[in-house]
C-alpha cells in the first residue's frame, strides 16, 4: 500500500505540469493576446499597457515567459491581480473557503442522498422506489443547476422567504446566518450530482449483486443484512468511491455558475469575473487552484480505491 | 477407490423430492426449467445428476437449498429433509439450514470467494452465522482444523490470504472446507466441482469428495455435465434432460447397458479407450434442447433421438418407468431398442 | 446475471433481445416525440407565424402570460414565446455542431490512436490532460480567451468532449482487432486502413452514437451555462441561457421570463437523454452507469 501510495504520487507530479502548461498555452497563444483584450474593455492608455505589458513579461518570447512563469506559478506565486490590488495567491486564499464548503456539502447532500437511494433502487429493482429515483435522476441531470439554483430561490427565498436570497455571511455572523446563505446553493449543485450517483451506484450495485460471490453468501446461510452489507456493498464501494471523485470533480466546475446565481463570493465566482474582465493572473491561479484541488481529490480517491480492492493493495 | 455399485447403509432416504417444479416467468407464459420432478436419495450414497447445461440440474440444486434466483420460483412439490418438507419453511429457518447441515460447493471457486475479504473471514462468517456462540479463537481453531481436513497446507497463513493469491485446486479445498466447516453436513450438493480445474487436481478434488464422504457420513450430490466424473465417483446417476430425469440408474449398471437414447448418447461423446482424442472430442449430441416456454407434447428429446417414431414419442411424454431392480428410464420404446452394451465401459472401469 | 440463471434462460439470446427493444422503445418513442417537436416548433414555427424575437415594445414590456401573451413579455416588452423559438435555433445549432465536430474529430483521433502506438501515446497525454480539469472549468478558460462568440461555445464543447469520444472509438477499437472476424480478413490480405474503416469502426458504432446523443444534451446544458455567465453568443441573441441570464432581475417581478427557457432547457435534455438510454439499451445493455449523461 505504502510503495502504491509512492507510486501514485509520483505519477501526481507530471500531471500538475501538464495541467500548467495547458494553462499557460491557453491563456497566452490564442490569438488576440490578452493586452488587446484588456483595451477592447476599458479605456487603457499607452503607457499603462506597456507597464501590464511588462508585469505580464510579454514582450518576450514566450519560451521565455513559460521557462520564467513555471516555476514561480510551482511555488503558488501567480502574480499580481490586474484588479484586485494584491497577490493573486491571497485573493484565491481568501475565497477557497466558500467554494470548499459549497461543494464539500454539495458532496455529503449527495452522497448521503444518492448512495442509499442507488442502493434501494438496486435492491428492489422494478419498484416504486426504482420508478422514483430513476424518474429523480433523469430529471435531476436535466436542470440546468444554475436555472435550478433561481427556482429556488424563487420558491424557497421569494416566496416563503424562509432563507435570503444570496449574498455570503461569514460564519463570525453565527452559524445560522451563514448556513442559512449556503442551503440553496448546496441544494442546487447536489441534485443534478444526486442523479448521477444515483444511477452509477445503481447500475454498480445490480452488477455486484449478481456475482457468485454474493450467491455463495446467501447458499453459506448468511442473514440477508450481511449479505448486503459485507459482500455486495464492499465491492460495489471499489466503484462507487470512484463515482465520488468524478461528483466531487464535477462539484468544482458546477460551484463556478451556482457561485455565480446567488452571489457567493468564492473561487467560481473569481474565475467568471476574471474570465470576463481578462484579468488572466487571477484566471490562471483560480483554475490552476480548482484543478489541484480535483487532482488531490483524485488521488485520495485512487488511494481509497486501491484501500477497497486487495489486488492493488499488493500489487 | 473402495466404491460398491450401491451405497453403503442403502435404503434410509435423507432427501426426497416430491414433484418439484421450479417455474420462470416469461412473456409467453411461465416454463418449467425443472418439472414436477420426483427424487429420492439415500443416506451415505453418491448421486449424480447428469445432463447438458439448461437441463435444470443447477435449478434443482438451488430449489433444494431454497436459492432458486427470482424471477424463477419453486412452485409445487415437496422437498422433505430428513422428514421435514423444506418448502414449507419460513425464510430464516431455510436459511438456517443453508451453509449448516445442506451445503454448497460451486462450481468457480475463483468468482464464488468475495475478492475483497480474507479466506478465514470469509470461511469463519459461516461459523458466525451458524454458530453464534463460539469465540472468535474457537472459530479460528475451527477454521485450522477443517482446512487440515481438506488437505490446505500452511493452514495459518492462508486464513490471512486472498482468494487470488490461491491457486484454483487450493480455492476449491477452500470451498469443500466451507461447507464442512460447521461439522454438521448430512447433505452435500456439489455443483459441478471440478469443471473450472485442470484435469489432475480434478482427480484430487474427486478423491477428496469420495474420502470426506466416507469420513463425514454424508450424502453427496454431485452435479455435472461430465460423465467420466460420475464414473468416478458416484454409486447411482440421474440423467436429465429438459427439466426432468429421463433415466435413473446405480453407476455400473449404466454405463454398461443404458437404456434410453440420450443417455447413450451422452455415452457416446465420452473419450472411449482406444479412439484418438481429436475424434472423440468432436463426438456431441446434435440439435438443441427444446424451447421449455412450449414444451412438446411428446417425449422432449424427440427432436434429437435417433430413435424417435412419430405417432409413438410424439404422442404423449413418457413416464418414468421402473423397468428393473433401482433402473428407471422414462423412453416409450426402451423395450424395443437393440441393446447397446459396452458402448462406454471403458470410461466406466 | 449467474451461470445458472444464464443456463435457465439459454434459448433466449433472441428473448433477451426482445426485451432490450420493449424496454428501450418507450424511452426512444418519447425522447424523440419530444425533441422532434422541438426542432420542428423551432423550424418552422418561424414561417408560419410573424415572430419577432427583437421586436421592442416598451408598452408590453413585463406582461404576465395570457391570452394575448401566451409566455408573458420581457423587461423591453418582446415576447418570451417568440425568443423561445428562436432561442432553439441557437440553442440546438450549437449543440448539434458541437456534436458534429466532435463526431468526425473524435472518431478521426480515436482510430488513429486505437490503431497506431505513436499517435496513441500522444493522444492519449492530451486528452489525460484535458481531463484534469474540472469540465466546466475549461470551458471558461477557453472562452476567456477566445472570447465570447457562438462558434468559440461550440470549440470549447468539442474540446472538453473530444476526449471521452476517443476513449469510446479507441476501446472498441482494441477490443475488436484481436476479434476472429478481422484476423480473419487480415489472414485474406485486407489492408490495415480498409480493415479499419470497413470491418471495425462500424462495429464501434453503436457506443459512439449513444455517447454522441449524452454529448448533445450536455452541449445544450455548456451552452446555456455559459451564455448565463455572459461568455456565449452575446445578446441580444436569444439562446436560452442569455434568456435565463437576462432575466435574473426580474425573478421577483416577472419569474416566467425565466421560468420559461429553463422549462426548455429541462425538456430538451431530459428527451436527449431518454433517446440516449434508449439507445443504450438497444446497442449494450450493459453500458448502463458506464456510459451516460
Ligand atoms: S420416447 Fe421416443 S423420442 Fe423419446 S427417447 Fe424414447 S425413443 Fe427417443
Amino acid at each position: 500500500m505504502l510503495l502504491y501510495t509512492l507510486r501514485r504520487i509520483l505519477e501526481f507530479v507530471p500531471t500538475i505540469f501538464i495541467a500548467l502548461t495547458l494553462i499557460f498555452v491557453i491563456t497566452r497563444l490564442v490569438p488576440g493576446s490578452p493586452i488587446t483584450a484588456l483595451i477592447g474593455n476599458q479605456s487603457v492608455d499607452a503607457a499603462q499597457i506597456d507597464a501590464i505589458t511588462k508585469q505580464l513579461g510579454l514582450d518576450r518570447p514566450i519560451l521565455e515567459q513559460y521557462l520564467e512563469w513555471l516555476p514561480r506559478v510551482v511555488t503558488g506565486d501567480f502574480g499580481q491581480s490586474l484588479f484586485f490590488s494584491a497577490p493573486v495567491a491571497e485573493v484565491i486564499l481568501d475565497r477557497f473557503p466558500i467554494t470548499f464548503a459549497l461543494t464539500f456539502m454539495a458532496l455529503l447532500v449527495t452522497v448521503a442522498v444518492g448512495i442509499p437511494l442507488g442502493i434501494l433502487s438496486a435492491m428492489r429493482r422494478g419498484g416504486i422506489l426504482d420508478y422514483f429515483g430513476n424518474v429523480l435522476s433523469s430529471l435531476g441531470m436535466a436542470l440546468p443547476p444554475f436555472w435550478l439554483g433561481f427556482m429556488l430561490m424563487l420558491v424557497f427565498a421569494v416566496s416563503l422567504q424562509w432563507v435570503p436570497a444570496s449574498g455570503y455571511r461569514p460564519m463570525e455572523f453565527g452559524f445560522w446566518s451563514w448556513l442559512s446563505r449556503l442551503v440553496l446553493p448546496v441544494l442546487a449543485l447536489s441534485v443534478s450530482q444526486i442523479g448521477l450517483v444515483v444511477r452509477m451506484t445503481r447500475s454498480t450495485m445490480i452488477e455486484v449483486l449478481g456475482m457468485e460471490y454474493v450467491a455463495m453468501a446467501r447458499t453459506k446461510g448468511l442473514r440477508e443484512r450481511t449479505v448486503i452489507l459485507r459482500h455486495a456493498l464492499r465491492n460495489a464501494m471499489v466503484q462507487i468511491v470512484t463515482v465520488i471523485g468524478l461528483v466531487f470533480a464535477l462539484g468544482l466546475g458546477g460551484s463556478v455558475i451556482i457561485e455565480n446565481v446567488f452571489a457567493l463570493p468564492g473561487l467560481g465566482e473569481l474565475i467568471t469575473t476574471a474570465a470576463i474582465r481578462r484579468d488572466y493572473p487571477t484566471l490562471e491561479g483560480g483554475i490552476f487552484y480548482l484543478t489541484l484541488v480535483a487532482l488531490v481529490i483524485n488521488l485520495m480517491v485512487d488511494l481509497a480505491y486501491a484501500w477497497f480492492n486487495p489486488r492493488i493493495r499488493y500489487a | 477407490m473402495s466404491r460398491q455399485g450401491v451405497a453403503p447403509g442403502a435404503g434410509e432416504p435423507v432427501l426426497q423430492l416430491e414433484g418439484v417444479e421450479v417455474r420462470f416467468p416469461s412473456p409467453h407464459g411461465s416454463f418449467a426449467v425443472v418439472d414436477r420432478l420426483s427424487l429420492s436419495v439415500t443416506r451415505g450414497e453418491i448421486l449424480g445428476v447428469v445432463g447438458e447445461s439448461g437441463c435444470g440440474k443447477s435449478m434443482l440444486a438451488r430449489s433444494i437449498v431454497g436459492l432458486v434466483p427470482p424471477p424463477g420460483r419453486t412452485v409445487g412439490g415437496a422437498i422433505l429433509f430428513d422428514g421435514v418438507d423444506l418448502v414449507r419453511l419460513s425464510p430464516d429457518e431455510r436459511r438456517r439450514i443453508r451453509g449448516d447441515a445442506i451445503a454448497v460447493v460451486p462450481q468457480e471457486p475463483m468468482t464464488s470467494l468475495n475478492p475483497t475479504l480474507r479466506i478465514g473471514d470469509q470461511l469463519t462468517e459461516v461459523l458466525r452465522a451458524h454458530r453464534p456462540e463460539m469465540s472468535r479463537s474457537q472459530r479460528r481453531a475451527r477454521a485450522l482444523e477443517v482446512m487440515e481436513q481438506v488437505g490446505i497446507q500452511f493452514a495459518g497463513q492462508r486464513l490471512a490470504q486472498y482468494p487470488h493469491e490461491l491457486s484454483g485446486g487450493i480455492r476449491q479445498r477452500v470451498m469443500i472446507a466451507m461447507a464442512l466447516i460447521c461439522g454438521a453436513v448430512k447433505l452435500l450438493i456439489a455443483d459441478e466441482p471440478t469443471t473450472a480445474l485442470d484435469v489432475t487436481i480434478q482427480a484430487q478434488i474427486l478423491e477428496l469428495f469420495v474420502r470426506l464422504q466416507s469420513e463425514e457420513q454424508m450424502t453427496v450430490i454431485l452435479i455435472t455435465h461430465d460423465l467420466a466424473v460420475v464414473a468416478q465417483t458416484a454409486h447411482r446417476v440421474a440423467v436429465m434432460y429438459a427439466g426432468c430425469i429421463v433415466e435413473l440408474a446405480p453407476v455400473l449398471d449404466l454405463f454398461d447397458a443404458p437404456l434410453h437414447p440420450y443417455t447413450r448418447g451422452l455415452l457416446e461423446t465420452l473419450p472411449r479407450r482406444g479412439a484418438s482424442a481429436s475424434k472423440s472430442h468432436l463426438a456431441t449430441i446434435a440439435g438443441a434442447v427444446p424451447d421449455l416456454a412450449r414444451p412438446p407434447a411428446g417425449c422432449r428429446f424427440f427432436n434429437r433421438c435417433p430413435h424417435a417414431l412419430a405417432g409413438i414419442c410424439d404422442a404423449a411424454l413418457p413416464a418414468l418407468e421402473p423397468v428393473a431392480d433401482e433402473r428407471w428410464v422414462r423412453c416409450h420404446r426402451w423395450r424395443e431398442l437393440p441393446a447397446v452394451a459396452a458402448a462406454a465401459v471403458g470410461a466406466a472401469s | 446475471m449467474t451461470p445458472a440463471a444464464a443456463e435457465a434462460t439459454t434459448p433466449s439470446t433472441a428473448r433477451s433481445a426482445l426485451r432490450a427493444i420493449r424496454r428501450a422503445g418507450p424511452m426512444l418513442l418519447s425522447g424523440g416525440t419530444v425533441l422532434a417537436l422541438v426542432v420542428l416548433a423551432s423550424l418552422f414555427v418561424p414561417l408560419l407565424v410573424e415572430i419577432d424575437p427583437l421586436g421592442i415594445d416598451v408598452a408590453q414590456k413585463l406582461l404576465p402570460p395570457s391570452a394575448e401573451h401566451w409566455l408573458g413579455t420581457d423587461e423591453f416588452g418582446r415576447e418570451v414565446l417568440d425568443r423561445l423559438i428562436i432561442g432553439a435555433h441557437i440553442s440546438l445549432r450549437v449543440a448539434f455542431a458541437a456534436t458534429l465536430l466532435t463526431a468526425v474529430l473524435g472518431i478521426a483521433l480515436g482510430a488513429l490512436s486505437g490503431q497506431y502506438r505513436l499517435a496513441d501515446s500522444i493522444i492519449g497525454r492530451f486528452s489525460d490532460a484535458l481531463l484534469v480539469f474540472p469540465g466546466f472549468v475549461l470551458a471558461i478558460m477557453i472562452l476567456a480567451a477566445l472570447g465570447p462568440s457562438e462558434l468559440n461555445v461550440v470549440l470549447a464543447v468539442v474540446v472538453l468532449y473530444v476526449p471521452r469520444v476517443i476513449r469510446t472509438v479507441r476501446a472498441s477499437i482494441i477490443e475488436f482487432r484481436s476479434a476472429d472476424f478481422v484476423q480473419a480478413a487480415r489472414a485474406v490480405g485486407v489492408g490495415d486502413m480498409r480493415l479499419l474503416v470497413v470491418h471495425i469502426l462500424p462495429k464501434s458504432f453503436g457506443p459512439v452514437m449513444v455517447q454522441l446523443t449524452f454529448g448533445f444534451a450536455w452541449a445544450i446544458l455548456v451552452e446555456a451555462g455559459l451564455s448565463f455567465l455572459g461568455l456565449g453568443p452575446p445578446p441580444p441573441s436569444p439562446s436560452w441561457g442569455n434568456m435565463i441570464s437576462a432575466a435574473r432581475e426580474f425573478i421577483r417581478t416577472a419569474p416566467w421570463i425565466m421560468i420559461a427557457p429553463g422549462v426548455m432547457i429541462t425538456i430538451t435534455v431530459l428527451s436527449l437523454n431518454l433517446i440516449g438510454d434508449g439507445l443504450r439499451d438497444l446497442v449494450d445493455p450493459r453500458l448502463q452507469g458506464k456510459v451516460g449523461p
